[in-house]
């Protein structure tokens, strides 16, 4: 039928049309899923999916009130992509040079540099997609290097070390190098502070915008632990500012200056000179770079005499009223032992031989306990091996065993020659003598706090007796004599405290024998009613004095600014003044 | 003979085919789709699919914006970075040392005097402080701090070797409206803020030593 036909070819007319579409559809699916399938992934993997770094923050070492000792900062390195800096049609060769000059300019370089850096990097690969232009530059060179809007230039983060307070506490805090840790608490205790970098995958669109919901953090970025020391920055640095001067004026090779908190054996101020600037390493010579208070071993002198008296109490051998009769000379099958002015024969009290810091009066009165004993003690007062501490490169010192004293070592052990320690096992010693006879672990690490809350190293406060809170009393109140009677009385003293103190003044031996040279220091305690602090200043060779009175006003301005530092009050009783003569 | 029994054919009068209409009950009314019914569902498909591509414009502007924001935020956290950076080095103890310094302030000498509140007494005898002989306190150096030489740049941190290309730039990014203390200018006048009377009262005077230092402001109180 008429109708029936047309209708007919309406309805073949639009089949056609639809099975047209259809097909023309199909030949384009094929195409783009089958035939350019692999040139388009290809293209588009590149772009779309993104995998970048989360960088984990380092963590900072701070001082005891939290101040910044190291810290992490981001600084940007420059690099480009020599390929995407090619001549083009739209980006003409004039268009290249002035992006080379103005970015030279914004780094700071030439713009010579920055174009062979390009050119050689093509060079050597004509696909060459990185070449480093700049590294570590601050947040406005690369600000002003975005701002040019360069399309082969990138500024990637680098992160980087910096430490606000320069060289107070640069020889205990250390610094990074190009593999990571160098030296000192950045090196010892990297554990504590690394970061962990984690990755973040994202997709982008065309134009680096990220498509919704497609991030995935394949790991998260772990930051580094915080790293709390016992030091007080601020007397740090004058501990160092003091040191410093004094070693110049003296000619000394090296100095230090350790503060040590009485109860707890932490240290308040560990004061090196030479010291090293982390910012500026290469500023120093790279046989300073140590922590001379716990690095360098030396005989300590006449400061173990107190060590020697408090052993001989403890051991009821003597107490500081003992009578000795102290010649001239004190001869032994192994040499002679002087003191350090000659004298006749003297009365003296045990009090009277500290004060006098007799060598002769001291070697009498050991051989009342045995080598052994007094080995053992000296095990005990923390000598022979590293302290608590464990620093970088931290030297144990020499206390050789009792069996291998000579006739003269022996006697030479009890006013500190024919031993060696550090800085900071003197101080050790006479934190113990303050603390009642109680050594406590020498302490640098507070603690370190991790990014989780979690706080790990956290030190020990058990304490170890070593000689009787009676021998410890005494003795310390024959060092407060040694203040109030002995010859630095007007250099020691500070109005209204209480001081304990006693000069060393030891022989440094050379080839087997000694020389001219002395290392001269001062240990003493502050505020003797309630010993809270004991310090130690060394002098190591200094050439203009040789005597440890020249480093009595060192120890007394030291003295004076733990006082302040800490707000410790005058002492309320007087110094018992005991005999020196009898 | 009778008619026959039959009649003869007759022509038939052509009759009009009569258009036959089938008049549709109102239950065969009713039995038929609305177009009513079509245009809401074509529509309905429609707003569907505009709606569909209305929310992916909205997300797709929300991740620009996202994007713009989070630019914007760690921008943001740089310049807090750097700014937070200046400060730390400004803060150090070298730094205020020299600027104690440059205001004529002397460290204090002997011991403090303490007042107990509780009792009401005050132990111990404060003394004043004086000029005392060592008043150069740069033995502890910092290498974060500009140095009087503005041209003179130090290399940032120690960190890592620098790369083969020299990098100049300065460790303390100075920003044009902080204090600016690395323009050191020889006249009495302070550089970075504009205080008139400086060089006019007594007062100023006094201090004018100070100002010649780094470009702190003087102070005009007493």
């Amino acid at each position: 039928m008429r109708i029936a036909r047309s209708h007919r070819r309406r309805t073949v007319v639009a089949m056609v049309v639809v099975v047209g579409l259809v097909l023309a559809f199909v030949v384009r699916l094929v195409d783009i899923q089958i035939v350019q399938a692999g040139e388009l992934n290809e293209q588009s993997a590149g772009k779309r999916s993104v995998e970048s770094t989360v960088y984990g923050t380092r963590g900072d070492i701070v001082d005891s009130d939290g101040v910044v000792l190291a810290g992490s900062v981001m600084r940007y390195d420059v690099t480009a992509a020599p390929v995407n800096s090619a001549v083009t049609g739209s980006y003409t060769e004039q268009d290249r040079e002035d992006d080379i000059a103005a970015l030279a300019d914004a780094i700071g370089e030439t713009a010579d540099t920055v174009r062979s850096a390009l050119d050689d990097a093509l060079e050597d690969d004509p696909e060459s997609q990185y070449v480093l232009l700049a590294s570590k530059v601050t947040l406005d060179v690369r600000d002003a290097v975005k701002a040019l809007d360069i399309g082969w230039a990138y500024e990637p983060s680098h992160p980087a070390r910096t430490y606000p307070r320069g060289a107070v506490a640069g020889s205990l805090v250390g610094f990074l190098g190009t593999d990571g840790p160098q030296f000192g608490l950045e090196l010892s205790e990297d554990e504590c502070l690394a970061a962990t970098d984690g990755t973040e995958t994202y997709e982008q669109s065309e134009d680096g915008v990220q498509l919704p919901g497609s991030t995935v953090v394949e790991t998260e970025a772990v930051d580094g632990g915080t790293l709390k020391l016992t030091i007080d920055s601020d007397l740090q640095w004058y501990a160092q500012q003091r040191i410093a001067d004094a070693a110049e004026s003296l000619n000394a090779e090296w100095a230090t200056a350790v503060v040590i908190r009485v109860e707890d054996g932490h240290l308040m101020a560990v004061a090196d000179y030479p010291s090293v600037d982390p910012n500026d390493v290469d500023a120093t010579d790279p046989d300073d770079i140590r922590s001379t208070s716990f690095a360098t071993v030396y005989e300590p002198g006449s400061t173990f005499k107190a060590m020697t008296a408090a052993m001989l109490i403890d051991q009821g051998e003597a107490s500081p009223t003992t009578q000795v009769t102290v010649p001239s000379v004190f001869t032994t099958s192994g040499g002679t032992i002087k003191d350090v002015f000659s004298h006749g024969t003297m009365n003296w009290t045990l009090t009277g031989i500290l004060v006098n810091s007799s060598n002769i009066g001291i070697s009498k009165l050991t051989d009342r306990v045995d080598k052994q004993t007094r080995y053992e003690y000296m095990l005990a007062f923390g000598l022979g091996k590293k302290t608590e501490v464990g620093f970088n490169g931290e030297a144990s010192g020499i206390l050789h065993s009792a069996d291998d004293w000579d006739a003269l070592t022996q006697y030479a052990v009890s006013f500190g020659q024919g031993v060696s320690a550090t800085s900071v096992q003197v101080a050790s010693i006479y934190q113990t003598l303050a603390n009642g006879g109680v050594r406590m672990p020498v302490t640098l690490v507070e603690g370190c706090e991790h990014a989780d809350g979690t706080v790990t190293e956290v030190p020990s406060d058990e304490g170890t007796r070593v000689v009787s809170k009676k021998a410890a009393k005494e003795v310390v109140e024959m060092l407060e004599n040694f203040v109030t009677q002995g010859s630095m009385s007007s250099t020691l003293s500070i109005d209204g405290y209480d001081i304990a103190a006693k000069s060393g003044t030891a022989q440094v031996a050379e080839n087997g024998s000694y020389g001219d040279d002395r290392v001269t220091s001062i240990a003493g305690i502050v505020s003797g009613d309630d010993p809270q602090y004991a310090i130690v200043v060394t002098m190591g060779m200094p050439k203009t004095n040789r005597t440890s009175s020249a480093v009595a006003p060192v120890w007394h301005d030291i003295a004076e600014q733990v006082i302040k530092t800490f707000r410790v009050t005058p002492s309320t009783e007087d110094v018992t003044e005991l005999p020196v003569t009898w | 003979m009778s008619l026959p029994a039959y009649a003869p054919a007759r022509p038939r009068p052509t009759v009009p085919v009569r258009r036959v209409e089938i008049v549709p009950g109102r239950a065969w009314r009713r039995a038929r789709p609305r177009p009513l019914y079509a245009v809401i569902a074509i529509s309905g498909v429609f707003g569907l699919f505009l709606a569909q591509l209305l929310l992916s414009i909205a997300v797709s502007n929300g991740a620009y914006r996202i994007a713009s924001l989070q630019s914007e935020r760690t921008e943001l956290q740089r310049q807090q970075e750097s700014l937070s950076e200046q400060v730390d080095v400004l803060s150090s103890t070298q730094s205020l040392a020299e600027k104690a310094s440059a205001l004529g302030m002397v460290p204090s000498d002997g011991t403090p005097a303490f007042l107990d509140v509780a009792k009401g007494k005050v132990i111990g005898t404060a003394s004043a402080a004086s000029a005392s002989a060592s008043d150069d306190l740069d033995a502890v150096p910092n290498a974060l701090l500009p140095s009087e030489d503005d041209d003179t740049s130090t290399d940032d941190t120690a960190t890592e070797d620098t790369s083969a290309e020299d990098t100049e730039s300065t460790a303390v990014p100075t920003d044009a409206g902080a204090i600016d203390v690395t323009d050191s200018t020889s006249t009495s006048d302070s550089t970075g803020e504009s205080d008139g009377t400086t060089t006019e009262s007594s007062v100023a005077s006094e201090s004018s030593a100070a100002s010649e230092g780094d470009g702190l402001p003087t102070p005009t109180t007493h």
